[in-house]
């Protein structure tokens, strides 16, 4: 579904991604892992078009995404989330989670100044579909909370619900257990195991706790250095020699 | 204490919530409609010019409040759509031909100084908006053939038709018009997926991109809209006052109008009202207490200035939220009553992000 | 070729001033992040404190100077302790308002003090009327003291910055203020200790001034020159806000020779959406990016 071949970027000098190349199948949880620094969430910042490819290309359902804009992203049905959290801060959860569904509003402006009953529809629309993920992810109580009042751990919650919103076929999890406790990261292995088999989603995501990337991915890449080091399954990956050696300790 | 139950989507969806909203904004359309008939000439004037800058800073919230776009020069706007609507009427267009051309004229002026300003942000977006009012003002002092430069222009009054707006009450009325459907336009905008990008444009234009929200367009449309509708408050103000100049169109304009968003209340549509209303009141305020202070502070010519100075410094640092703000604490007091807790409005202290580290 | 050489002359030294104001204000935003709008007020103040001392108070030129230097060096400390302090952590939009709101106050508050009110003053010089002839040009000492006094101001600035134990504390500060506080620099004084310094630049640019703009409470509003020249040089560069300064000052003055009217007051603000739109760094600022 998507393929990444001889991806790389360099920032001043640095060679943050250096000829990176894997294929993510249909489907399946796809786990990227490795230490800081190695060009993981880079490669994603590539592929949601935030930065400019140096080499390489970037292939979406056989189509090249190399040269896309960023805007153009959520349209193609690839969706993300932060490694830093990037809600927005004024909106309530209600808010962030309706704009998700943005890519799919057609309505011109003057109907909207004029709100006329197709841009009621719409909004109908819209609002029903979120209920939907708010349902999923438990969202309820915090519908008409304000961002920069929530949890840090609401917040995660909140982004992956934004992504979702926007009915996406890729999904890319930046670090989603980042800064969650044990309770919370349970929850998340159940919402991405949803993700894939309710809803259909294909899912990449960049994680260091290992103990989430082995219950559930299908493959997982291991990355050191902008380069690939192994690709394939939990087990094989956490047996590798270089991966070991590179980022999993003895 | 008020329970919200909510029973469809509608409910988040509709302008007015429920019974009550209905009863009291009847209350003020009713008022709005019916008081003109009993009010002075004078309170009418002061009237007009409320609602002209209700609708020039119901752009400017759109284009800074809610788009996160600071304009420093908006008074540029102002002037572009006064001198559209007067040079215009004097080459015989009537009067709604030539409002609607101000806007007209306006949004393309906007688009222009929106156009560089996609790549700008924070300061350097301030300071170009700068930069353009200046240049747009000079260019009109300059153009004397179509607008008499700086010895100003008169213009004619605004006429529909056979009927003219000639009294203070007639003017009264037609820009209360103009006014409600600018702010309905705006909430209306507000409230779909356009006015929900442009929010998200000011929070975060990354994450805005994520979602597929065009940012160029966004932004563009913003301008485009903003500096229509401070167009069209062009026009009336040119009406307004008669006789029109370039140097009434200057920087403290721009600066009056950054005011009435930011006491009003940044964030929020009312805020346009009461800041609309303060700005116009204020200088009258000034004049009646006037008659009250020792002789050598009341005569200053620079009295008004200085209080305006100081309320500004004062709001912002005591209640950036502004009047809306102010209202809103009294309401929830009022509705927590007798619950409420000594602190529970206190502002969190937050920390903007430095620029650099 | 004398016109030009005259212009190129008279350019350098409003250029000198606008420079001068836009040190001041760069120095404020290095150290604070704050947008200073009210840099040209400053300027106006200490232009009056000279008047004062120099017109009113009849002291000598050369004790009127240094004195109005230090009272807008108090003003401006007094400034920064009293409502600038309470700003930090504000949005953009807020601090921008604020000290335009602050520049409206003192403005006001300025032609209420007796002596001073709304007329146009000057300040007694002891060059003012001189002129020197060099290859048939005509220059003023007004002139040549505004360049060469502006030359030794960024001098001792850049040594003070360079060589004392102050000095390189307060470029700690405006490097990263957490850090700073960390090895023990007080951090609050440097802040008062830099609008102290700022306003004493802005008094100097005042007082150079005065010959050609004359004293007068909307004297601030050239100060708002300082932004062209600020961001030209690159937002936050010392060496970039001179520079800057000097060539607005230049292309100011060359296109009201040579361009038709109307042009010469626009010009800073060309030159200003040029280089916003083709290298908004400016000549020496650095473009910074945020991680995602």
């Amino acid at each position: 579904m998507l393929a990444v071949e001889n991806l790389a970027v360099n920032f001043g000098g640095i060679k943050a991604v250096d000829g990176a190349s894997f294929d993510v199948r249909r489907g399946e949880v796809f786990s990227i892992i490795g230490p800081n620094g190695a060009g993981k969430t880079t490669v994603f910042n590539l592929i949601s078009r935030i930065f400019d490819v140096g080499a390489g290309r970037i292939l979406f359902e056989g189509a090249d995404i190399t040269r896309i804009g960023s805007h153009q992203v959520a349209a193609l049905g690839i969706a993300r989330t932060f490694q830093n959290i990037n809600l927005f801060e004024n909106g309530t959860v209600l808010e962030n989670l309706m704009l998700g569904r943005y890519r799919h509003d057609r309505t011109s402006l003057w109907q909207q100044i004029l709100f006329t009953p197709a841009v009621h529809r719409e909004k109908r629309a819209d609002r029903a579909k979120v209920e939907e993920i708010i349902e999923l992810l438990e969202l309820e109580k915090y519908r008409d909370s304000r961002i920069d009042g929530l949890a840090y751990g609401v917040r995660k919650v909140v982004e992956i619900g934004r992504a979702l919103a926007t009915g996406p076929k890729l999904l890319l999890l930046d670090e989603p257990s980042s800064g969650l406790n044990n309770e919370e990261t349970n929850d998340l292995v159940f919402w991405i195991e949803d993700i894939k088999t309710d809803l259909g989603i294909t899912v990449v995501m960049i994680e260091h706790d290992m103990g989430l990337v082995a219950s559930v991915s299908d493959r997982v890449l291991a990355m050191n250095a902008g380069r690939v080091l192994a690709l394939g399954t939990p087990a094989e990956i956490q047996a590798d020699p270089d991966v070991i050696a590179a980022y999993l300790g003895d | 204490m008020e329970f919200v139950k909510k029973t469809d989507y509608d409910y988040d969806i509709r302008l007015f919530k429920d019974r009550g909203d209905v009863f009291w904004y009847s209350l003020l359309a009713l008022a709005l409609v019916v008081g003109p008939i009993f009010a002075p000439p004078y309170v009418l004037t002061l009237g007009v010019f409320v609602g002209i800058y209700v609708i020039a800073g119901a752009g400017l919230m759109l284009l800074s409040g809610y788009t996160g776009q600071i304009s420093l020069g908006h008074a540029a706007f102002m002037a572009v759509g006064a001198y559209s609507s007067a040079v215009l009427q004097k080459w015989g267009v009537p009067f709604p031909l030539a409002l609607i051309a101000s806007g007209a004229f306006a949004a393309a002026i906007g688009i222009v100084v929106g156009l560089p300003a996609l790549r700008l942000h924070g300061i350097y977006l301030a300071i170009a908006t700068l930069a353009f009012a200046f240049i747009i003002e000079e260019i009109l002092t300059r153009w004397e053939v179509v607008t008499n430069g700086p010895s100003g222009l008169m213009v004619k009054t605004m006429s529909f038709g056979d009927w003219p707006a000639r009294t203070p009450m007639d003017k009264f009325y037609v820009v209360l018009a103009v006014a409600i459907l600018a702010m309905l336009g705006i909430k209306n905008l507000l409230r779909s997926p356009s006015g929900l990008a442009m929010m998200a444009v000011r929070d975060s234009e990354t994450a805005a991109q994520a979602m597929g929200v065009n940012l160029a367009r966004t932004k563009l449309t913003a301008f485009a809209v903003s500096a229509a509708l401070t167009g069209f408050a062009g026009a009336f103000y040119a009406d307004a006052i008669r006789f029109i100049s370039p140097e009434q169109f200057t920087i403290t304009m721009s600066i009056e109008l950054l005011v009435l968003i930011f006491i009003g209340g940044i964030g929020s549509l009312h805020g346009v009202v009461y800041g609309a209303i303060f700005v116009v009141a204020l200088p009258q305020l000034i004049s009646q207490i006037k008659d009250f202070l020792p002789s050598f502070i009341a005569e200053q010519p620079g009295l008004e200035a200085a209080v305006y100075g100081f309320l500004l410094l004062f709001f912002i640092i005591v209640e950036p939220l502004g009047i809306y703000g102010i209202w809103m604490k009294i309401k929830h007091y009022f509705g927590q009553f007798p619950f409420y807790k000594k602190g529970e409005l206190k502002r969190n202290k937050t920390f903007a992000k430095a620029e650099r580290w | 070729m004398i016109i030009f050489l005259q212009g190129l002359v008279s350019g350098i030294s409003i250029g000198c001033i606008y420079a001068l104001v836009a040190l001041g204000f760069v120095l404020i935003y290095k150290a604070t992040e704050i947008v200073n709008f009210a840099q040209g007020e400053l300027m106006m103040i200490g232009a009056f404190f000279a008047f004062t001392f120099i017109n009113l108070w009849h002291l000598p030129f050369f004790v009127g100077v240094p004195l109005a230097f230090v009272a807008t060096a108090i003003f401006g400390a007094a400034l920064n302790h009293f409502v600038l302090r309470r700003l930090i952590g504000y949005s953009t939009f807020s601090i921008v308002l604020a000290t335009v709101g602050l520049a409206t106050l003192i403005r006001a508050l300025a032609s209420m003090v007796p002596g001073w009110g709304t007329e146009t003053h000057t300040i007694d010089n002891p060059v003012a009327g001189k002129v020197l002839r060099l290859a048939g040009i005509a220059i003023s000492y007004e002139h040549i003291s505004v360049i060469v006094v502006t030359i030794v101001l960024v001098a001792v600035i850049y040594l003070f910055f360079t060589f004392t134990r102050i000095g390189v504390a307060m470029q700690a500060t405006a490097q990263s203020q957490l850090a700073a506080g960390y090895v023990g620099i007080p951090v609050r004084s440097m802040f008062s200790l830099v609008w102290a310094l700022s306003a004493g630049v802005a008094c100097i640019a005042g007082v150079l001034l005065a010959p050609i703009a004359f004293v007068h409470v909307n004297v601030g509003y050239i100060g708002l020159k300082a932004f062209p020249a600020a961001v030209l040089g690159g937002f936050g560069s010392i060496p970039g806000a001179v520079v800057g300064g000097i060539i607005i000052g230049v292309v100011e003055e060359l296109s009201g020779l040579y361009l038709p009217p109307g042009f010469k007051s626009v010009a800073a603000y060309v030159v200003l959406l040029l280089v916003l739109m083709v290298r908004p760094q400016g000549m020496f600022g650095v473009s910074l990016k945020t991680r995602v």
